[in-house]
């Protein structure tokens, strides 16, 4: 896909139909759930606990704010492993309610999230209301489309401007089955790809690349935390060396004694032999045999 | 037949289908893995694309599987949390658990003597014993290894001679556990039955508590840390309601 699409559904079955071999990697199941509905929610952790193989993130209908209690049940799904990322961020949705209450709960999950140290959430907040036609030249940044009609407009249109890829739509499962879904725009992308073919080829493989690029990232920054630890093994282990307990008896032991009762040692030294009279005078021989 | 053990189970060094052989051949009771594998560590971010594969196996009597994966955080303390956290959640109650995790302390010099000392609770003979006790012995709320129950309390000083004296003391009151002995598994791998857990968990979040937990793979032998304090309230969570730990 040219684009990347999300489409919206609180219907179970949509989500074994999208999550097959066919589907796209640039088209997004997301589960409506309304957080003020407990049963629902308890409902979809254990769907998708217990079907690890399908990819979904969450669209969170908020309608009031978010209690801590919510939050903390959230992140539950964050740790399913089919819970969505892309570029290593974890997405969320948020539909319904108002600015304040978006922002509000944008803040608390951004911001308590990072306790369990998941530092990269992408919050969308969309907005939708589509019920007459859309003038197709309004621009479209994280629009909820219910209306079939309304989106193939602004689909076809995006598609006759410069920036006609890797822009983002959202879709209400309402407007049309998904696999109606790619067949349409699979259609729709036919016109760049029999205009253009060398140009298709390459945002596919621009696309490609980005999601390597993200993948490598992630793994250069578990390289250098694993290298971070194996230094803080390499401080331990010196510290529990014979060299440092040697070097730390020395210090505690003798070295902290006063220098007039070292002198009368060195004295004694040279009184029993061990060491010669010259050798106090010597900074660079001390020792007789 | 029904489960009757949920393993908690935390990977950070991947090798995963060695873990799920190691579980098939070992088991000798039904039971539910729950399988927490660490997504920023790089041992794991090789065998990214396994897990879905790993989801499918059944066997003996290893009943289910439960993947879930989350960054380092508590090193393995956090993620048994977000494995009981998931067992709260899911409902599939059962009467016993066991914490495990892929032990490797590698900054110790006798780690991997202390690592198989540590996993000789999953021989077989080990665990027909571990259900003999159990069913004898009511009181007996945790069983580990011997050498691995340790108790850091100092009576005649009234504290804790560990770097985690005052974490300890701080949480103690703050979740109101208070044991009449302080024993507790180090290491953190043991069988135990899960009512005592489920009785103490049930109107915590243990989430937020992972939220307080520090963050990468630390240590515990210079400085006191909140991750290495629950490791003694794991215990000590079954010693305040009077169950006893026993350790062969």
């Amino acid at each position: 896909m040219l684009n990347s699409i999300f489409y919206l559904s609180n219907n179970y079955s949509d989500f074994s139909y999208g999550s097959s071999e066919n589907s796209d990697p640039n088209f997004y199941l997301s589960f409506i759930i309304d957080t003020s509905d407990e049963k629902a929610i308890e409902e979809a952790y254990y769907f998708f606990s217990n079907r690890i193989s399908l990819d979904f993130s969450l669209s969170l209908i908020i309608n009031e704010a978010i209690e801590e209690e919510f939050l903390y049940y959230l992140f539950a799904f964050f740790f399913i492993p089919g819970y969505l990322k892309i570029n290593n961020k974890i997405i969320i949705n948020f539909i319904g309610g108002n600015s304040n209450l978006f922002n509000d709960a944008k803040k608390q999950i951004i911001e308590t999230v990072s306790n369990q140290n998941i530092q990269n959430v992408e919050v969308n907040i969309l907005h939708s209301n589509d019920s007459k036609k859309l003038p197709a030249s309004q621009y479209l940044s994280n629009y909820l489309f219910s209306n079939l009609d309304n989106f193939k407009l602004h689909y076809y249109n995006t598609l006759s401007t410069p920036k006609f890829y890797n822009n983002t739509f959202y879709l209400y499962h309402s407007a049309v089955h998904i696999q109606t879904l790619f067949s349409l725009i699979d259609t729709a992308n036919k016109v760049i790809k029999t205009d253009n073919p060398p140009l298709y080829d390459a945002i596919s493989k621009l696309q490609l690349l980005l999601i390597e690029n993200s993948d490598l990232k992630l793994k250069n920054t578990s390289v250098l935390n694993e290298l971070e630890n194996y230094k803080s093994h390499i401080i331990m282990l010196k510290s529990l060396h014979e060299a440092t307990q040697l070097q730390l008896f020395y210090d505690n032991e003798y070295e902290v004694l006063p220098l007039w009762y070292k002198r009368i040692g060195h004295a004694l030294k040279v009184i029993m032999g061990k060491r010669s009279f010259r050798s106090l005078f010597n900074n660079n021989k001390k020792i007789l045999n | 037949m029904k489960p009757i053990c949920s393993i908690f189970f935390h990977n950070y060094y991947g090798n995963h289908q060695y873990w799920i052989d190691f579980f098939i051949s070992k088991l000798t009771i039904p039971s539910i893995l729950y399988y927490n594998i660490v997504c920023d560590s790089i041992y794991n971010l090789q065998e990214e694309k396994e897990i879905k594969r790993l989801t499918q196996i059944n066997s003996g009597n290893l009943h289910e599987i439960i993947f879930r994966r989350s960054p380092n955080k508590g090193k393995d303390i956090g993620g048994k949390l977000i494995l009981l956290d998931a067992y709260k959640k899911l409902g599939k109650e059962t009467e016993f658990g066991l914490f495990l995790h892929d032990k490797k302390s590698i900054y110790k010099a006798n780690s991997i003597k202390w690592a198989n000392g540590l996993f000789k609770i999953m021989e077989p003979p080990f665990q027909k014993k571990v259900f003999q006790l159990f069913t004898e012995h009511k009181n007996i709320g945790i069983i580990a290894a011997s050498g691995s129950v340790l108790n850091e309390y100092n009576d005649s000083l009234k504290i804790f001679i560990s770097t985690n004296d005052k974490i300890l003391s701080l949480l103690q009151n703050q979740f109101n556990i208070s044991p009449g002995n302080f024993q507790y598994v180090a290491g953190t791998m043991f069988w135990f039955r899960m009512q005592p857990l489920n009785h103490f968990f049930q109107k915590k979040s243990l989430l937020k508590i992972r939220g307080d937990l520090e963050v990468g793979n630390i240590t515990d032998e210079f400085s006191g840390s909140y991750t290495h304090s629950w490791e003694r309230l794991l215990s000590w969570i079954f010693i305040a309601q009077h169950y006893k730990i026993n350790a062969f």
